[in-house]
C-alpha cells in the first residue's frame, strides 16, 4: 500500500469538489486567463482575492495552500527584485544608495500578484478532483487521447516509482547504509539508482504485458460522464462575472 | 474417443529461452479440456510463469500452442487474449487505472462491449470476489489481498472462456487463500477451464483435478491422486507432498493403513473414522 497520495484533498466535499468536472475546469481557466492579462495591481489584487475566497470555500487546508506557494512565490521573486532596479523609467524612489523605479517596482509587483492567483485557482483545480478525472475531462474537451494517456500512465508510474524507491531505501537501510561523502557511498547510490530504472523500466513492461493481455490496442475505454446540471452552469457563470469583474474594479 | 471441441488449450513441444540464452522451457506438452481446472507445479525457476505467458500469446516459443483448436498467431491475438483471461502474480502489474471500477472495467471495454454491459460486468465481478463497495477506489490503496482479489475481478469481467492464474493464492491470509479457492472452483462450474501456477501443495487439491508437475520439462502428468502421493517424484523437484497425504503415506508405509491417500480434510476424516471402528 502506498502512503504516497496527491489527491487527498480531492475526497473533500465543498461546494467546488461537486461540481462537474468539464465546467469546472473551463470556467477556472478562463479566470486564471482574466487573472494573467491584469494589467495593473489593485485588478490583479482582486483576482488574488477571488482566488483565496475559493480556496476558503474548497475546505482545502489554507495552511498548506500557502505552503504550496513557496514554489511560484520563489519563482517570481527574481522578477520582484530585478525589476525596479533595471527598470529606467522615471520617477525614482531614492534610497541614497539604491535608487529604485517606481514603474519597475509597480510591474514587479503585478507578476509577483498575478503568478500567486493564478497558482491559488490552480491549485483548486488539482485540489478538488482526482488527476484523472482532470485528465479525462481534458480529453472529452479535446485534449488528444494520446496525450491523455501518457498524463495517466506518467500519474500511475509515478506511484511505482515511489513505491521502488521505498523498498530500495527501506533495503539500503535494513543492511545499514548511511550516506557518507566518500566514494564508496556514491557507488552504492549510483547502483541504487541504476537498479531503480531497471526495475521501473521492467515493471513497466510487465504491466504493458497485463494490459495487452486484457485486449489493450492503444486506445483507453470511454470513461462514463457526468452530466452536466444547471447548477453546474450556475456556478460557471459566477467565476466568469468574477473573472470579468476584477477588470472594472 | 475426446471430442477435439472440447479441447481448450493444447500445448505441443514448446520450447523457449529468454534473450539472454536462460532455457525456461523445453519440449512442453499437454492439454486441458472444457471445464477441467489444472494445477501447474514446479519449484522456483521451474518456467511456471514463462509457461502461461505463452497461453495468451505475449510470449510466442518454438513449438505450437492452440486455443479451442485455433494455433495463437500474430492474426487471432485479440480473440485470443478474449478467450484467455490471465491473472498476472504480482497484482500491481495488473491494477493501473485510477479507480477499481475502470480497472475492471479495462478488458470489458477493450472487447467492443457497450457501456451498459460494461456497467453489469464490472458490478457482478466485483460483487464476486467480494470488493462490491470498494468501486471507487484508488488500487493502489488497497490492501494487498484486497489487490489481489481486485486483479482476478478485472480478469474475470471479461468472461473468459480459459483462465490463467500465476499464484493467486500466494500472500495470502488462510481465509483469503479459501476464498480464492472458492473462487477458481466456481470459473470452473460455470464451464472455465483453469490453469494454475501454485506453490500450495496443501491446496492443490481443493483448487484442482489434475496436476502437471514443471522443471523446464513436464516431469509427470495426472489426476491429484496419481501425482501426489508419489513422494519421490516430489522430493526430487524439492516440493512436498500435501501435509495430509504425507502423514497417510507414512502410516501405509508402516503397514497402519491400506486405503487410498486422502488429500481432503473430509476424505482423511472418513479414513481415521474406518480405522477406529476396524
Ligand atoms: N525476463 C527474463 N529474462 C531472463 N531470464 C528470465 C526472465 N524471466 C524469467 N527468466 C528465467 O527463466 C526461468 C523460468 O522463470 P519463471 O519465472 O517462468 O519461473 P517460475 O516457475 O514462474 O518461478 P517462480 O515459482 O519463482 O515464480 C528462470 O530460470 C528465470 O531465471
Ligand atoms: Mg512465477
Amino acid at each position: 500500500m502506498s502512503g504516497f497520495d496527491p489527491d487527498r484533498f480531492s475526497r473533500l466535499d465543498s461546494p467546488l469538489h461537486n461540481w462537474e468536472a468539464r465546467t469546472r475546469l473551463i470556467s477556472l481557466f478562463i479566470l486564471i486567463i482574466s487573472i494573467v492579462i491584469a494589467g495593473d495591481i489593485i485588478h490583479a489584487l482582486a483576482g488574488l482575492a477571488i482566488s483565496i475566497l475559493l480556496v476558503l470555500i474548497s475546505g482545502l487546508p489554507l495552511s498548506q495552500a500557502v505552503a504550496f506557494m513557496k514554489w511560484p512565490f520563489i519563482f517570481l521573486l527574481p522578477m520582484l527584485l530585478i525589476l525596479p532596479i533595471t527598470t529606467s523609467v522615471e520617477p525614482y524612489l531614492d534610497f541614497g544608495l539604491l535608487k529604485i523605479s517606481q514603474e519597475g517596482l509597480n510591474l514587479g509587483l503585478l507578476f509577483m500578484i498575478r503568478g500567486l492567483a493564478a497558482a491559488f485557482s490552480a491549485l483548486i483545480i488539482m485540489g478538488t478532483a482526482p488527476f484523472n478525472v482532470n485528465i479525462n475531462s481534458l480529453s472529452s474537451l479535446g485534449m488528444p487521447s494520446s496525450l491523455a494517456q501518457i498524463f495517466l500512465f506518467t500519474y500511475r508510474y509515478v506511484f511505482l516509482l515511489y513505491d521502488e524507491l521505498q523498498t530500495m531505501k527501506r533495503s539500503l537501510d535494513s543492511k545499514g547504509f548511511e550516506m557518507r561523502s566518500n566514494v564508496r557511498s556514491a557507488g552504492i547510490l549510483a547502483t541504487a539508482i541504476a537498479m531503480l530504472l531497471i526495475r521501473s523500466y521492467e515493471r513497466s513492461e510487465d504491466v504493458f504485458n497485463a494490459m495487452l493481455s486484457r485486449g489493450y490496442e492503444g486506445r483507453l475505454p470511454s470513461i462514463q460522464r457526468q452530466n452536466i446540471c444547471l447548477i453546474d452552469l450556475f456556478k460557471g457563470a459566477l467565476i466568469c462575472a468574477a473573472a470579468v469583474v476584477i477588470h472594472f474594479i | 474417443m475426446i471430442n477435439r471441441e472440447d479441447i481448450a488449450i493444447e500445448v505441443d513441444d514448446l520450447s523457449y529461452s529468454y534473450p539472454d540464452g536462460t532455457l525456461a522451457l523445453d519440449e512442453v506438452n499437454f492439454s486441458l479440456k472444457r471445464g477441467e481446472s489444472m494445477a501447474l507445479l514446479g519449484p522456483n525457476g521451474a518456467g511456471k510463469s514463462t509457461l502461461l505467458l505463452h497461453l495468451n500469446g505475449l510470449l510466442r516459443g518454438a513449438g505450437k500452442v492452440r486455443i479451442w483448436n485455433k494455433e495463437v498467431s500474430e492474426e487471432n491475438l485479440r480473440w485470443v487474449r478474449g478467450q484467455v483471461g490471465m491473472v498476472f502474480q504480482d497484482p500491481d502489474d495488473q491494477l493501473f487505472m485510477s479507480t477499481l471500477a475502470e480497472d475492471v472495467a479495462f478488458g470489458p471495454a477493450n472487447m467492443g462491449l457497450p457501456e451498459e454491459q460494461v456497467r453489469e460486468r464490472v458490478e457482478w465481478a466485483l460483487q464476486s470476489v467480494g470488493l462490491a463497495g470498494l468501486s471507487g477506489k484508488v488500487p493502489h490503496h488497497l490492501s494487498f489481498g484486497q489487490r489481489k482479489r481486485a486483479a482476478f475481478a478485472t480478469v474475470l469481467s471479461m468472461k473468459p472462456s480459459i483462465m490463467v492464474l500465476d499464484e493467486p493464492t500466494s500472500n495470502l491470509d488462510p481465509q483469503s487463500k479459501l476464498e480464492m479457492v472458492c473462487l477458481i472452483r466456481e470459473q470452473q462450474r460455470n464451464g472455465a477451464a483453469i490453469v494454475t501456477a501454485t506453490h500450495d501443495v496443501n491446496l492443490v487439491a481443493l483448487l484442482a483435478d489434475r496436476v502437471l508437475l514443471l522443471d523446464k520439462r513436464v516431469m509427470a502428468e495426472g489426476t491429484v491422486p496419481e501425482i501426489m502421493s508419489q513422494r519421490d517424484l516430489m522430493d526430487d523437484l524439492g516440493l512436498e507432498m500435501p501435509i495430509i497425504a504425507d502423514l497417510f503415506q507414512s502410516m501405509k508405509e508402516e503397514g497402519l493403513y491400506s486405503g487410498a491417500i486422502p488429500f481432503k480434510r473430509d476424505e482423511a476424516m472418513e479414513a481415521i473414522r474406518a480405522m477406529l471402528r476396524m
